[in-house]
Parts: structure tokens; sequence; C-alpha cells
């Protein structure tokens, strides 16, 4: 039997793109929360049942939605956000697309009831599953409150999709909090059944909201990091290493307010914290981006948590440097990470007022580097729980397995992985050679050969350029054969052959990258591959050698994979473990 | 299998195959030591694959005949702490290795044993007899001193990947030539063969075979040091110890391209004095990229280092020259070792500019060549 085309019902149209902005009890909280903030409220209740999958009330005291508004409210695409296309180019509301009502309302038994400052009474509508009834007159206060009931009850095809209501109720849980974090001025409360899960008021500034969302631990040790890069501003928090995670959840990003989950942001996430976090971690993250509204369109997607960038490169790089520059200076050291006791806040330590006036005189050598302490954020001064000793006061120091050093610094004892601290070594050596142009070289007697593919032939030698200025002399030597003439002086132990492979592998994996990146990327091999391993041994004399050479560094917390290169155990810390504090 | 042995002898024996137990065995029989009983001798044997010793012990009493492989690093430890002055091994049913010594005993489990000395071990790598005309004998004392003058020079891996760390063995018409390099410098050096019964042999070879040597063969008795290059190994005699190395099957950088005739300047210069100012100034120059500069005018030699934000050094001393001067660049961890193993007190450098080797003349038949620094851009 043939089927006949005709038009959809208004109904169905409706629920199809519900599929779209509506697919969990999360994201219809999400666009009342939204619709709630646009309205200008300035606290917002969410009450849910079963993970919301039961019941969900958004409660504001916003401007309200007046009785003649109501039924016009439920259709789709209707909106006061927009009037015309021009508007859409500069989008700076929630919402705009006049959709989420509409699609809730198709697939549950929506309850809206509104009162605006114009009028005595409140007036409410009552959806069920697309068909209104009403408005009607009702009591209520001031501003809208929302109760979505049954989601998908009538869909069993989408209810099968739901899950079991505690991830339910995380999923609204990580909207709320999203949007208490974008909304600083705005107040938060989130009950389930009756217990409080968040709890924001409107009076709250950004740490306090951090506070609330990440852990009072996390937020007070938090970083703050701010920058602007011509119309593109940034300001953030980022959390310390230890806090990092294995997955983007504790990332928020924030553009002009929205909540974004961006592939290309995340990866510009990942490497501007490369050096600070453990590989393949993600950093607790708050970062809001403002973009001129021009700049980006966040139409791409139903739910807006993508979008599309006019100029991609400038604001992924802000975002890398931004991160970047933040944490070089971060006063949290890697001290007390899975060790016994807590870290400190700096301003709490006992230690700090000790720390912040030279022990001896040699200390002043931190003036070689100015910038490195004239950029350090105010607060974190220099009660950084790094102590540093000049090379030639260093005590006895203790090698552990051929791999860590532990030594007495002031306050405690530090411990540190010789790889790690030897690999900062070199990458801080080398950037420093770079900037001041004083890269040596190491001519070989014989260029060294190897074979590769003609292609990778080819790509060595496009990038050949970036690599001579790092000392490393290529050239090609036949079809299939690189000949290496030169690498760096630096690096002492290496066998020229395997640093060429190592250039290839970088040049593979970044091919698009630009020269500063590759640049990067190829001083971190070096640095690796120029450092002592974990087991080799090292003599006094090359302990002590490395630790000066560690203590003359701007950046010497985490090697230039993100691992710690040092843990430091305060007295206090050795006092409670031996139970001589309580 | 059963012996009496001398506690001493059997510990000095266990120390000179040490070298070839494996420490990280990827099977376990390569950690073990193979103990062959014979009428009038007992013969122990390692192989970690990349190094086999055998080593003979004469004043032994064997009483019954067999063979044993024990593990390695507990019998070496075990004899070192024993007291007695003899011990004797025994080879029982239960596959143990019993050692009696005075009051104490101690047994071993064996990896494998047998009765029949003529049967050999079937998991144990075997290891070549050196039968038969070496191909080159050599002054033990002469080759010793070539190890040493060449060793530092390779390459400070372990990888079994690369020709650099090798040392190039090669014998021409009974002249002995050891090269090493890590292609930065080199170091060659020559000797006459006492005896040699091929024409042209290279070889190049893993070092470790050499360390074992440098480390044993003085104590060996005998003036000699036979040598033998087999299939893919090459294999050494001196006294009762026989070592073996690996062959690295890799092209060696062609030595004699790189080791200049003769450059325009020559300079002679007294090596301890020299060794000296390159100690001082080392001192102020940053540690993994250390450079110094040696700045040659007539008669005399300008050693220049500086570390940013910590100072310089300048020292200078008299050299023997004649010319119109040269500055140029090195590493000076590479000049110190060269100096260390110079075997004369006047050396002779010889440049012919700032951007090409250096060779150093450091004994009779012994160049050392580095190679200047140069700055990026």
């Amino acid at each position: 039997m043939r089927n006949h085309i005709r038009p959809l019902d208004p109904i169905v149209i409706d629920q199809i793109a519900a599929g779209e902005v509506v697919e969990r009890p999360a994201s219809v909280v999400k666009e009342l929360v939204e619709n709630s903030i646009d309205a200008g409220a300035s606290h917002i209740e969410v009450l849910l049942q079963e993970g919301g999958i039961r019941r969900i009330e958004v409660r504001d005291d916003g401007l309200g939605i007046s009785a003649d508004e109501l039924i016009l409210a439920v259709s789709s695409h209707a909106t006061s956000k927009l009037r015309t296309p021009e508007d859409l180019e500069a989008v700076a509301s929630l919402g705009f697309r006049g959709e989420a009502l509409a699609s809730i309302a198709s697939v549950s038994r929506l309850e809206i009831t509104s009162l605006t400052q114009d009028q005595e009474d409140a007036a409410s509508i009552l959806v069920d599953f697309g068909k209104a009834v009403g408005p009607r007159a009702a009591a209520g206060g001031r501003g809208t409150r929302i109760v979505v009931a049954d989601l998908f009850a009538q869909l069993p095809a989408r209810l099968k999709f739901m899950k079991r209501p505690a991830t339910e109720l995380r999923h609204c849980l990580s909207w709320v909090e999203r949007l208490a974090l974008a909304h600083v001025g705005v107040g938060f409360t989130l009950k389930h059944d009756g217990r409080i899960l968040l709890e924001v008021a409107a009076s709250d500034d950004l740490d306090a909201r951090c506070g609330a969302v990440y852990g009072v631990g996390v937020a007070k040790n938090m970083v703050q990091i701010q920058r602007q890069s011509g119309p593109i501003v940034l300001h953030g928090r980022v959390g310390p290493p230890e806090s990092a995670r294995r997955n983007a959840s504790r990332v928020d990003i924030f553009l002009n307010g929205r909540w974004v989950r961006d592939p290309r942001l995340l990866r510009a996430v990942r490497e501007g914290v490369k050096e600070f976090v453990p590989l393949g971690h993600y950093p607790t993250l708050y970062l809001a981006l403002s973009v001129p509204p021009h700049r980006i369109d966040v139409n791409v997607h139903p739910q807006k948590t993508e979008v599309r960038f006019r100029d991609e490169r400038l604001v992924i790089g802000s975002v890398v440097k931004t991160l970047q520059r933040g944490l070089a200076t971060a006063p949290w050291a890697t001290r007390g990470v899975g060790v016994v006791g807590k870290y400190d806040a700096p301003n709490s330590s006992s230690l700090s007022s000790n720390l912040t006036r030279p022990a001896w005189p040699g200390q002043v050598r931190e003036s070689h580097y100015p910038p490195a302490a004239a950029r350090s954020q105010p607060g974190a001064e220099s009660a950084l729980p790094l102590q540093r000793t000049p090379g030639d006061t260093v005590g006895q120091v203790l090698s552990v397995a051929n791999t860590f050093l532990v030594r007495e610094v002031t306050g405690g004892m530090e411990i540190l992985d010789q790889h790690a601290l030897h690999e900062r070594v070199n990458l801080e050596e080398l950037r420093r050679d770079l900037r001041a142009g004083v890269v040596m070289s190491q001519p070989l007697l014989v260029p060294s050969l190897v074979d590769v593919g003609k292609a990778e032939l080819d790509l060595l030698l496009t990038r050949a350029e970036v690599f001579a200025k790092l000392g490393v002399d290529l050239e090609a030597f036949g079809e299939h054969t690189v000949a290496i003439r030169a690498i760096p002086a630096r690096l002492t132990r290496l066998v020229p052959e395997k640093l060429v492979m190592d250039l290839l592998e970088i040049a593979q994996e970044h091919k698009s990258a630009s020269v500063d990146q590759l640049m990067e990327e190829s001083l971190h091999s070096m640095a690796c591959r120029g450092a002592v391993m974990a087991g080799d041994h090292l003599d006094q004399d090359g302990l002590r050698g490395l630790l000066a050479r560690g203590a003359d560094l701007p950046q010497d917390r985490t090697c230039a994979h993100g691992r710690p290169v040092r843990v430091f155990l305060s007295l206090e810390d050795l006092e409670k473990a031996f139970y001589r504090r309580v | 299998m059963k012996f009496l042995i001398d506690r001493l002898a059997f510990r000095d024996a266990l120390q000179r195959v040490e070298m070839g137990i494996d420490r990280k065995p990827t099977r376990p029989v390569l950690g073990g030591v193979l103990i062959e009983a014979n009428n009038d001798s007992v013969v122990l044997m390692t192989s970690d694959l990349d190094i086999a010793v055998r080593y003979r012990i004469d004043q032994v009493q064997v009483d019954q005949t067999g063979w044993a492989v024990i593990p390695g690093r507990e019998l070496v430890d075990v004899v070192k702490d024993l007291e007695s002055e003899t011990v004797t091994v025994c080879l029982k049913e239960n596959d143990q290795c019993e050692l009696i010594a005075g009051e104490d005993t101690c047994n071993l489990v064996t990896m494998e044993s047998g009765l029949d000395p003529a049967a050999t071990p079937e998991a144990f790598p075997s290891i070549p007899t050196l039968d038969g005309q070496p191909d080159l004998t050599v002054d033990k004392q002469a080759f010793l001193l070539m190890v040493s003058s060449t060793r530092f020079a390779t390459a400070r891996v372990q990888d079994n990947r690369f020709a650099t760390e090798g040392v190039l063995l090669e014998a021409t018409d009974g002249e002995i030539t050891l090269v090493g390099t890590d292609g930065r410098r080199m170091a060659r050096i020559r000797r006459p063969a006492l005896t040699h019964t091929s024409d042209r042999q290279r070889s190049v070879l893993l070092p470790k075979v050499l360390d074992q040597i440098s480390r044993h063969g003085q104590d060996e008795g005998g003036d000699e040091l036979a040598i033998y290059f087999l299939n893919n190994l090459v294999g050494f005699r001196v006294g009762n110890l026989e070592s073996f190395g690996r062959v690295l099957d890799r092209e060696y950088p062609n030595y004699a391209n790189v080791i200049p005739a003769e450059g325009k300047h020559v300079i002679r210069a007294h090596r301890e004095s020299l060794s000296k100012k390159l100690r001082l100034v080392s001192h102020l120059t940053q540690d993994s990229a250390a450079v110094v500069r040696l700045q040659i005018s007539a008669d005399q030699m300008g050693v220049l280092a500086e570390h940013e934000g910590r100072g310089r050094a300048e020292a200078t001393l008299e050299v023997d020259y004649v010319g119109e001067g040269l500055t140029a660049a090195f590493n000076p961890a590479f000049l110190l070792d060269g100096l260390k193993s110079a075997h004369t007190d006047q050396i002779e450098l010889q440049m012919e500019d700032a951007s090409r080797p250096a060779k150093f003349i450091l004994g009779e038949n012994f160049d050392y060549v580095v190679m200047p620094l140069s700055t990026v851009g």
C-alpha cells in the first residue's frame, strides 16, 4: 500500500523538535533556568523529584509572563528575545530560538503560573502533552513558577533512554552548577526530594560559587588567571594539579555567559595546562570568555553547547596562552600531594612568615629573574611553598633507588624526582638560550644518516628551519635518507639518530602546528631525552649540580609533562605524622 | 658432580665471570653460572648474550665429573661470605647443588644439571672454544691501554641499535686499531700486533667485553692477549680467562675521513696545566650546556667561560704556537676526557679553523678528534 505524503500534525512537529532540545530532565532544567535568568530573576529555585523524571519545578522572581501571552509562550518559535534576523547576529540572551517551552510542553504535563508587575492576579496555563487548557486565574506571587511533570510519560521510545534517577539528578545538578557559576548576582537553590543540594546566594561572589561547586578545599587553592587580547577577554580560576581528573567533568567554559563544550576549546585547555597537570588529565577549571557576539555563532546546535568562532585561531590561542602564563606563576606547588598532612593556603601557613624574608644573604639571588617574581599573583607573594637553596649550600642529599632525591630544606624536607627535575631544568634552560639567542650546536664529526620514507623526509625538510633554530642541522641525503650534521650542544647524552626519530614523530603529530608550537614540542622532547632517567646513578656532585640548576628556574614544580618535580613535607606535616602535634 | 676448591680461588673465578650474569634475564638460565667439573679442572661459564665469559680453575680436586647451572647472583654472594678455606661443591639428587664450607651448608637449586661431561646443557647458550691459532696476539698491557684510550669516547647508550655504541676493532697487516666515537669526538689508537695470521679484520664490538677485560685482564698471568675473530663474536684469551663480545652489525663511521691529516695551526701545550685551566673555568659554565672558548695567540692560550647570571672566568697558559691566532668553542668535558687519557705530558693540538675538527695528539699513534661547537643563527 502506498503511503501518502501529508503535512505533520503540529504536536508531532513539536515532539520531534523536542528531541533536539529536550533529551532528559537536565535539559528541561537548563532551559527553564535560562528562561528565568533571561527574565531578570534574582533568585531561582529548582525542585526535583526522582531526578526530575517525575517532577521538575522552577520558581523565579523575574518579570513574569502576562496572562494573554501565556498561550503564545508555549507555542513554537515564539520568543521575547529576538525580533529581526539582524538580532540573530548579536544574540546576547541565553535563549532565542523560541523552541524550548513548546518542546517541553509537547512531551510533558506543563503548568505555568506567572504574575507580572502590572497585573494583580496571577494566571496559569496547563499544557497536557501539547494540548493547552487556560489561561485561567490562579494564586501565586510575582515571577514565574513552572512545573514539568511526567516527562516523556506518553513517549515510551524516549522514556526508555532515561537513566536511573541518580544519574538524571547528577546531570540536573551539573547544569544548575554551571548556571550558578556563569551568573554571579543570581541566587540558586537546588532541592531534590526536599534535600538541598546546592545553595548559592545572589550576593555570593565567584570564589564562593567555585567553593560551592568544586569544593571549598579546591576553590581555596585555585589560581586566578586573566588576560585580554584584542576583543577577547578571558578570566578564570584553575584548580591545583591534585584536583585534575581524567575526564573534563570539572572543566566549565563559559562563552559570553553560556556554558559550552567545544572539542577545540577542550584541546586548548589541555595544551595550556600540559606542563602543570599530568598527561591525559583535565584541570578543575572555570573559564569565562567574552567575545563580541558578532564574532561567534551560537546558533549551531539547538542545545547551544557548540559554537563557531569567526577567528578561531585567536580564541584558541588566547586560551592556551592565558593558561600557560597564568600557571607559570601559580603559587600552589605540588607539595603535600597525596602525602601526610594538608597543604596550607599560603596566607595561613605558619611557615610563610619565615619564608618572606631571606634566610641568608645569598637568597637575594632571586633577583636574577625579576620577571618571574614580578609576574606572580598578588597575595601569593613569596609565600610560595618552595624554599630555594643556593647550589653551594645544599646539604647532604640522599638518593633513593637512584630515582628520588631527599634533602632537608628550611621548614621541612623535600623529595624530588631526578628525571622530572632534570627534564624541567633542561626545558627552562633551552628556552632561556633560545630567548637569549645563544643556542649552541654541536656539529658532528660525521653526519649521522637515518633512513626514512620519502614523505617523512619531505616533512622533516619542510620543518628543517624550525629545527635549525634549536641547533639541529638536517639535510636530505638522497631520496630516503636524512643526514644530521649538528645537534644541540646540550644533549650530550643523546644519540643523534634517536633525535631525528623523535623530531619526525613530533612533525607527524603536529602537522598543522605553528612554528612556535612545533618549537615547544621539540623542546619538550629534547628536554626529556637529554635528562637522566629514573634509575640512573648520580654521585653527590651530580646531585648537587642538578639541584643547583633546579634552584635557578622560574618554574620547577612540575616536569614538562605535568608530573610533579618535588613534594614538600613541612615540619608540621612530619610532626602530625608522628603524632607530635594534634 | 663433586669437587673440592680453594674458597678464594673460587671467589676470584666467580668475579671474573660475574659480568656475564644477566641481571634482568629474559630466560632464567642467562642469570646462572654453568659449572663444569672435568677430570683435572673446573670451568665456570656465564653469558647474557652480549658477552660470554669462560674461566678455568686448575687448583681443584674433582671427585666426580658433571655440570650444573646455578643461580649466578646467589652463588657469587654466598661464596663471597663463606668463611672456610675450602668449599666442597656437590650435585645432589634432588636437583640441588650443595656448597659445604666448614660448619656451613648452602643448597642452591640448579636450573639444569648432568653427570656426563660430554653432554651439554640445552638451554644454556653455547660458548665457542678458542682452539687453534689466534687471528692476532698483542701485548696485554698495550691492549689494555688501547681500550682505556678509546672506551671513554663511545656513546653512553645501551640500545644495541647504533654503531657508535660500539668500539671499532680493526686489524690490518699486523697493526691493530681501536676507535671509539659518539659522533661528537673520536679517539683512535694504533699498536702493532705481536703475531697475526689474517691480514684484514674489522668488527664493531659492544664495549662490555672490553670493560670486562680491562677489569680482570690485568690480574691474569701472561703478557699476551689472543684475539679470535669468530662469526658474530670476537673472542679474547688472556691466561685462564676467555671473554667473548657480540659484534654490532652496523656501519661504523669512516674514521679515516674524520681525522684530519694535519692543521694550519699547531699548538703544543702542557697536558696538566691545560687540564687545570679547563677545570678552573668549567666552574663557570652551565652544567648541561658547558662551553669553553680556547683563545689561541702567539705562545699563549686563553681559556674562557661564562655562566649567564653567575660570572665568568678567564685563565691563561703558556703554549708553544706561532701563527695568527684562532678562537674555538668546545665542550670542556670532551677536552678533559681526552687529556685524562693522554699518554704524554706534552700534547699537540692541530686545527684548520674554528669550524673543523680539532685533532689532539695525545701520545704515540693516539689521536683524539673533537668537533668544536658553533652558535646557531
